[in-house]
Parts: structure tokens; sequence; C-alpha cells
């Protein structure tokens, strides 16, 4: 009979799998479609009210966590989180978005200021020259996101979940960034 | 063979009396917008039953009320309807779960509602008020007793599809309909999902198919995957004011032009000419060539000639599918086939194009219009045959994004659309005032950034929040989408514990062409909704600087020297005049220009409260 899940289970643990950035994503997969087997209401239509409860609530912690895993940055988060980070938080305070040094909101005034001007001055090359900038910083921090993760298993250190997490934060940054460059492209 | 008559047939070699087969045989069942039908599984495989007059298993979707009589259902309803207008309902699915305030209601067609009445559209017809779900149990009723019929066999079990977009009330609504018919719903399935099924994908099959569904007004894509017996949905997509009534509107319009029509041309010349086009363009899906005359115009049409007619319409499809192959994560190099559905799909010119759009030839080799009854039959074989096969599990997903309404009447959204459901999703809110006991909970579906753009689903109030200053209150929302596509919210407020939830049931849910219409408004206005949830959030930062200078005057305006002050005052005046208007950068540079002001009196704020504290401190210790 189908049991409830441990309180306090994590999503890796959902799919038995360790708490590691690096995951065999065809692994991942298969995993998802063998417990899908398992624990889908579809295959407890016919078991008691508590079954089915059960069933509910395992399908939905097993679709949410391969919703979370499948995708890189967003396991990235939800590591950083189990690690106590968090990205953003609702009132601003205490995330890794808000712990960015001067230096990085400084970066991205500028990056701002350029937009505006290349604007208003009907510069679309230098507007792409900034996309252009941004892309490749972006790029930047997710591979340090992966650089530090990969190595978090071996070396659980406090400065290596702090540089993920400052790397993630700025990865938001540049992907608002590209929104506002996005949202006025014809205006 | 003996007579059927009493005798279940099992779907294996052996006909056996069950003497528990109360229920008869399970059917599956496609209740159209134009057409419906019904089809059963037979020595394993599913064949559809005769449903109306001529053994066809096209049963007209049209109902025609007479007083005191029974309703007639089909073809001669379809038939006679021009007799009785206003008591002859057709395409009644476009009212499934729709209310009667709803101002769409009242565009779509020429019938006569009840007034008065709260919640369900109701007809005026046959000298009584009918609901969308009675005329639907009425189609539902006349396929039960012409299977029973056609079986020699109760029929109490079946499996209705339905497109893929149907949401909540919808699918309620069509539930709802097949219980009222007598019939007892083991599930409501998909219609793609029903396609790839017929298609016998289950026997062992693996890989990445698109079901491309054209009909006759309306437009349906979808990418399954199938590994080990899942069906796995990955995405969908569609487009509700695309399909062959376009060809035939297209072809009119060259025929009229060609004769020198003049413009607008004359309405029975214009009837004259859709009715040729459509004949027209059914003869060419078999000959090379027809013979047409519209008016005083005689001559040959060929199948390149229409082809070219009707090449914009059919690439319309295309957008569609290109976003639901972005969304599953495809190219269409990396699908398995493509499964042709939907009457329109006979065109040649549109094989052509979906041969080209997923470069490869589709597999049409079942009946378009037949394939999703069929696949619904083996659905029901499935969940209720004799012998029930355990081999075909089916995953869902989310066909519209859920979200919140957050400050400035932007959504923020929980859950994507095709999430596999069940499935959930938390989100915490703050308090934006200091003391707020309060917070309404928005809760709507669509893509768009704005509100005002998407389907509200549901609003409430969490009140009793204790009274912290604005920030310092947390409320988690949770959503919760359980198999069937039903939504619950529960909000929390986590210092207390307080705790509200609401099973989100809509009076008046989303037509699929309404989900359809807000997915390609998205697309259209996915620029212009950046821009504007922007303008939105710089309204929001900028209201909070300026609330919160002027708070800090208040209390210390007398550290600054009336010239500074005037300097600050000035720069509040001047971001509250920027953020009147629209223009996002003119608001960040006054929020900017107000920041850069209020620096050294913040400064000054924070030596005073140094010095209070210290103050404090030093009456403790010394006194």
């Amino acid at each position: 009979m189908l049991q409830p899940l441990p309180p306090g289970t994590d999503r890796f643990a959902i799919f038995g799998l360790p708490r590691r950035y690096e995951i065999d994503l065809a692994d991942l997969e298969k995993r998802f479609r063998d417990l899908s087997w398992e624990v889908h209401p579809d295959r407890h239509a016919k078991g008691t009210a508590r079954e089915r409860r059960v069933a509910l609530e395992r399908t939905t912690a097993l679709n949410d966590a391969y919703r979370t895993l499948k995708d890189p940055l967003k396991r990235a988060a939800y590591l950083l989180e189990l690690h106590g980070v968090k990205i953003e938080s609702e009132s601003g305070r205490d995330s890794a978005m808000a712990k960015l040094p001067p230096e990085f909101l400084e970066e991205v005034m500028e990056l701002r200021e350029g937009l505006v001007e290349a604007r208003a001055e009907g510069d679309d090359a230098a507007v792409q020259r900034l996309v252009v900038t941004v892309k490749e910083r972006r790029a930047h921090a997710v591979q340090a996101v992966e650089a530090a993760l990969r190595e978090l298993p071996e070396h659980p250190d406090q400065e290596r979940i702090a540089a993920a997490g400052a790397a993630l934060a700025r990865i938001r940054y540049y992907d608002r960034f590209d929104e506002e460059v996005q949202g006025r492209q014809d205006a | 063979m003996a007579t059927p008559s009493n005798i279940p047939v099992a779907s294996g070699f052996l006909q056996i009396a069950d003497p528990k087969a109360g229920h008869g045989r399970p059917v599956g069942i496609d209740l159209g917008t134009t057409n419906s039908l019904v089809a059963v599984v037979e020595n394993g495989r599913p064949r559809c039953l005769p449903a109306d007059e001529g053994d066809s298993p096209l049963l007209p979707s049209v109902v025609q009320y007479r007083e005191g009589r029974e309703p007639l259902v089909g073809r001669r309803a379809r038939e006679s309807a021009w007799q009785a207008p206003h008591d002859t309902i057709a395409s009644v699915k476009r009212f499934m779960g729709k209310s009667a305030g709803d101002a769409e209601t009242k565009r779509l067609s020429t019938y006569r509602f009840a007034e008065g009445t709260a919640g369900a559209v109701r007809f005026l017809a046959g000298g009584k008020a009918v609901t969308a779900v009675e005329v639907s149990a009425d189609i539902l009723r006349t396929l039960k007793r012409r299977a029973e019929g056609a079986l020699h066999q109760r029929v109490e079990k079946a499996v209705i599809t339905v497109p893929a977009y149907f949401d909540d009330a919808q699918r309620q609504a069509t539930k709802d309909a097949g219980r009222l018919a007598g019939l007892e719903v083991l599930r409501l399935l998909n219609e793609p999902t029903a396609a790839a099924l017929a298609y016998g994908l289950d026997k062992g099959s693996q890989g990445k198919f698109a079901v491309y569904d054209l009909g006759g007004g309306t437009f349906d894509i979808s990418i399954l995957q199938l590994v080990g017996g899942i069906f796995e949905v990955k995405a969908t997509g569609g487009d509700s004011a695309l399909g062959g009534d376009d060809f035939d509107r297209a072809i009119a319009q060259a025929l009229l032009e060609e004769q020198g029509a003049p413009s607008p041309a004359p309405p029975a010349l214009v009837h004259e000419a859709l009715v040729e086009a459509r004949r027209a363009k059914e003869a060419l899906t078999a000959a090379e060539k027809v013979s047409v005359k519209v008016g005083t115009l005689a001559r040959t049409l060929g199948r390149d000639e229409v082809a070219r007619w009707i090449a914009p319409i059919v690439e319309r499809t295309g957008g569609p599918v290109r976003r639901a192959l972005k969304d599953a994560g495809l190219t269409p190099a990396q699908l398995d086939g493509v499964i042709l559905v939907g009457g329109s799909t006979r065109v040649p010119a549109v094989r052509a194009f979906v041969q080209q759009l997923f470069e490869r030839q589709p597999l049409a080799d079942i009946d378009p219009d037949q394939v999703v009854a069929l696949g619904a039959a083996v659905q029901a074989d499935i969940l209720a045959g004799e012998r029930a096969r355990d081999d075909v599990l089916l995953l869902d997903v989310l066909p519209l994004s859920l979200g919140l309404e957050t400050m400035g009447g932007v959504v923020e959204k929980l859950i994507p659309r095709n999430s596999t459901i069940p499935t959930s999703a938390t989100q915490v809110f703050t308090t934006f005032a200091d003391g707020q006991n309060g917070m309404d909970i928005h809760v709507l579906q669509g893509e768009r950034e704005l509100v005002a753009d998407c389907r509200s689903l549901a609003k409430f109030r969490l009140s009793g929040i204790p009274p912290l200053p604005a920030g310092l209150a947390r409320v988690a929302v949770t959503f919760q989408v359980d198999a069937d596509g039903l939504l619950e919210v529960t909000a929390r407020e986590l210092s207390t514990g307080l705790e509200q939830s609401v099973a989100v049931k809509p009076s008046h849910g989303l037509t699929d062409e309404e989900v359809e219409k807000m997915l390609l408004d998205s697309l259209e206005h996915a620029d212009e909704d950046v821009r504007r949830r922007l303008l939105a959030e710089a309204k929001v930062e900028a209201e909070r600087m300026a609330s919160s200078a002027d708070q800090a005057l208040a209390e210390d305006g007398d550290l600054l020297s009336p010239v500074e002050r005037g300097r600050v005052e000035s720069a509040v005046a001047a971001l509250r005049t920027a953020a009147a208007g629209s223009e996002t950068g003119a608001i960040q540079a006054a929020t900017g220009k107000l920041d850069e002001a209020t620096q050294e009196l913040a400064r000054r704020r924070m030596d005073r409260a140094i010095q209070r504290a210290l103050a404090g401190r030093k009456v403790e210790e010394f006194g």
C-alpha cells in the first residue's frame, strides 16, 4: 500500500537522489516515469479514500520536484535554499539579491543608463552591444554557479554557497535587464 | 454465433454471460461542436457505431426542441433548422461552462436566452428554458440509445472527450451532461490524447508525437511523449478562430472577385459562392480538377490554384505549432510522428504544409473525423473493459498558467502552463503598509502580465493579520491542482498560522476559445506586457520612495536647512509628476534623483537615531 512521504523529504530524496547539482537528465526522466507508475492517482482509483489522498499528495510532490530538478537554474536555486540561502525574498531582505555588493549594483546602473542613453540617441547598434555584454556576463555567472555547485558535495563551505548564491542573484538582474530590452524593443 | 443480446462481448475470444454485466459495454464518445460520435472496442479493435439515420457514424450536434414532443437530434434537426431557428440549438459546446452574464454569450449567436437567471446560460427553445448541459445531455442520450440499438446491449459507462484546453467549469459541465444522460463518466479525456491512443501508440511504440487537429472552426496542437505505456502531454496550443470554414471564405472570395462581383456582393451570391466553394474544396481532396459555377462564372478549378488561395490561412497554423514545439523543447526533426485529426486535414494543401512544417509525412490512415471517438473507446476499454488493461497511464498538463494579483495590477505566475498535474506551488507575500490587517487574494488564469488581461477565477480576503510594520507580516499562498485539474487555494499567515482556503469553482469558466485567444494575445502582446509591467513596478517603487521621503521630512525635517529641504521637496514633487505619467524611464530617473536628494537626510537621521539610542543607554547606565 502506498505510504505518505516522511515529513521533510526534499525534492532530491523524492527521486532517491543525493543533494547534488549534477544530474543525469535521462536518469531523472526514467525515475519520474517509474515513480508516476507507482504513485499516480489513476493507478489507485479503486483504492480507499486514504490511498487516493496519499496518491494525490505523492504525485503532486513528484511533479513539483520534477519541475524543479529538470531545470538547471531552478535546481541550483533549490539546492542553495536547502543550504539556507534564498536568492530572492518577499521582503527584499536576507536574500542573495539583497547582499550583492554595491559595485555590482553600480554595474547594473551603468548598464541601464547605457541603455537609456542608447535609446535616447536611437543607437540600435549600441543597444545590441549592451545586449551582447549582458549575455556574456550572464554566461559567466552561469559558469560560476555551476563551478561552485559542482564542488559543493566535496567542499560544502559557506564561501562556495555564497558564491553560487551571488552568481544566481546576478543572473536574475541580467534577466531583468534583458526583459527591459525585450519589452521596449518596438517602443 | 449467438444473438448478442444480453451477452456482453468480452474483448477476448470468449463470449461470457457475466452476471455483473449490469453496466453493459463501456463506450467512447466524441461530443463535438459540429458532429458527435460513439465508438466501442470489439475484439481488441475500436469501431464507430451508427449514430444517425442512414447508419452514419456522425450525429450532427444539433438539437431541436418542440413543444410537447421529444427533442429532435441530428441531421433532421439540422435540416429543418431554417423552419425553427430559435428552437434549434447548434454548436452548444461553445456555451458549456459559461454564465448567462458573459458578454460573449450574447455575441455568440442569435438564440433567445431566458432573462434574469443567474449562473448557467438558458436557451428559450420549444417553449422552455434549457441549459447547455441539458442540450448536450440530449445529444449524449441519443448516442447512448443508438449505441444500445446497435450493440443490443445496455450502455451506461462512457469516456467523453473534451478539448485539451477545456477548463474546470467546462469539464464539469460536460461531466454533468453525461450524468444527466444516464451515463457514468469514467473519464474526461483530452481530444489529442484520444487521437494518439487511437493510433495504437500504446501498443509498444515509443517516441514523441504531434497531434495536428484542424476542424471547421478551430485549430489544436498537442505534443505528446510516449515511453513504456506512459502518455505524457508535453505542450498544448492552438487558435480558436482558424479552420476549414476560413478556406471556404477564401475560395468564395476569389471566385467572386474573378467574376467581377460588386463589393460587398449581394448576400444571395455570397451564399451561392460559399456553397460552391465548400463543394469544390471537398471534391478537390480526391480529384485534381473540379468545375465550378458561381453567378455568371463557370470554369474549371485546379488543386494548385485553391492551394494558393488558402495558403495564408494554412500557414497561420505554423505559429501555434512552433510555440508548442518550443514549450516542449523539441525541434520538428526530434518528433517520431505527426497525427492528423479533424475533417479539414483532408485538404491536400494542409497535408503538404504539415509535411513541410514537421519535415515528415503525417499519419492519416485513421479517418480524421472518427479518430477521437475511436481513441475514447480504447480508453473506456482500458478503464472498464472486461479485462481492464493496466499498461497505459496518461499524464496530463495544466493548459493555462495560474497566478495571483500583486502590486500594481501585475500577475505573479505560480504555476506555469504545461505543468504536469496534479501539482502545487506556494508563494510568500508580504504586507505593503504598516499595520495592514488584511490581504486580498485574487486568483487568475492566463498568460498575460496584467490582471486586466487574465481571467479572474476567484477573489477572497485573508483578514486578521496581526498589526506589524510593512513587510514583516508574511502570507503564504498555496495553489493545489488535483488530477482532474481542479484548483484549490489556501492562504496562511506565517506568524500566527491563521489559515483560509477556497476551492475555486468558477461560475463561468473560460471557453477553449477564450483560453486560446488569451494565449494568442499573450504572444502578440508579450512585449507590450513587459513594458506595462515595468511601468507598473516603477510606479509602485516611486510611490514607496515618495511616501518614505514625506515621512522622513515630517519626522526629522529639522535636520535640513531650508535650501536642502526645498531640494528634497522638489525631488518628491518631480517624482510624483513623473509617476503620474507613463514614461518608465522618466519615473526611474526621478526615483534615482530623489534617492540622491535624500542621501544626506538619511545619514543625519541615522546619526540622530544612534545618538538617541546612546543617550537612552546612558540614562539607564547611570540612572
